[in-house]
């Protein structure tokens, strides 16, 4: 008699909890079947999944044109560079020293925003003797027109001149130009 | 009634004069020390035509545009460096020899006009 009231409490237990946890649809009607494919399926979802995202997260730049490296027509690129320069060794003063390598400086962030801006020629050499290398020379060659550069900011220490300059280039009005 | 006017207008002459010069600046650095920096204007032979676009302004106590530029040889380059500056730079890296790297920063040509009034020197480009 005790074995039929187990066994009936059992059922019942059973019978409610199929009820009140509910399988995913998917899985009960193929489940059954085979294990694989309902795997598939699901690795099928995921990827659809992440198809769906990529291109989003592809899209999201180009909706808000915010791309901080590309110049385009709506956009506007800040240019901020650090020019060094050092004080000859046989300045007269402190104040001739901070002077001259200040404009060292200067020369040299403008170089740089040469070579960001415009680029740089390189021109390589080698010279091979006896199956050797004798001389190896690279040369670069920067030549630029900028224009509206501003210094932000100049500090000098020990002897070293660093001057912080900045170029803005505004899409509207370089992106033509640059682009050919 | 005439002399008054003409003593105002004489006066107001000589408290605003305006003078026109074309001015070139040219600095060469050598493995980030400058070596050679030349400032080089000259007063223009005919009136220029043109707009003035104001470049910058300063306060000075001189009245002649030779001993401003003389005494304020660094603020003027900044100005003028501010509007245009071409830089042409050459490097030279060899196994055989040290590094070299010479920058020229020049500014092309510019027609300015200078003005004094009043402890204040004002530089306008002239398009």
């Amino acid at each position: 008699m005790k074995k039929w009231s187990l066994l009936a409490l059992t059922l019942i237990s059973t019978a409610l909890m199929a009820e009140t946890c509910p399988a995913p649809k998917v899985e009960k009607s193929q489940g059954a079947e085979s294990g694989s494919t309902a795997k598939e399926d699901t690795i099928a979802v995921s990827k659809a999944a992440i198809g769906k995202v990529e291109p989003i997260r592809a899209k999201e730049p180009a909706k808000t044109g915010c791309d901080p490296c590309t110049l385009s027509q709506n956009n506007t690129i800040h240019f901020q560079v650090i020019g060094q320069g050092v004080a000859p060794v046989n300045t007269i003063s402190p104040a001739q020293a901070l002077a001259l390598a200040k404009r060292a400086a200067i020369a040299d962030a403008y170089r740089q925003l040469g070579e960001k801006i415009c680029g740089v020629r390189v021109e390589g050499r080698d010279l091979i003797r006896n199956m050797m290398i004798s001389r190896s020379t690279v040369r670069t060659q920067i030549d630029a027109m900028i224009k509206n550069a501003r210094i932000l900011d100049t500090k000098f220490k020990d002897g070293l001149c660093e001057v912080e300059m900045e170029v803005t280039l505004n899409g509207k009005e370089w992106y033509a130009r640059l682009s050919r | 009634m005439v002399r008054p006017a003409l003593t105002l207008t004489l006066l107001l002459a000589a408290a605003v004069s305006a003078d026109e010069y074309y001015i070139y600046y040219s600095l060469t650095s050598r493995d980030l020390i400058a070596v050679q920096e030349s400032l080089k204007f000259s007063r223009t032979m005919t009136p220029l035509r043109g707009r003035a676009e104001p470049l910058c302004s300063f306060q000075t106590q001189e009245r002649t545009f030779s001993s401003f530029a003389a005494k304020n040889r660094m603020k003027l380059a900044e100005c003028l460096l501010e509007n245009s500056a071409s830089i042409r730079s050459y490097g030279d890296f060899s196994s055989m020899t040290s590094q070299k790297k010479i920058d020229i920063l020049t500014t092309p040509v510019m027609p300015v006009q200078v003005e004094f009034n009043d402890g204040l020197v004002t530089i306008k480009k002239i398009q």
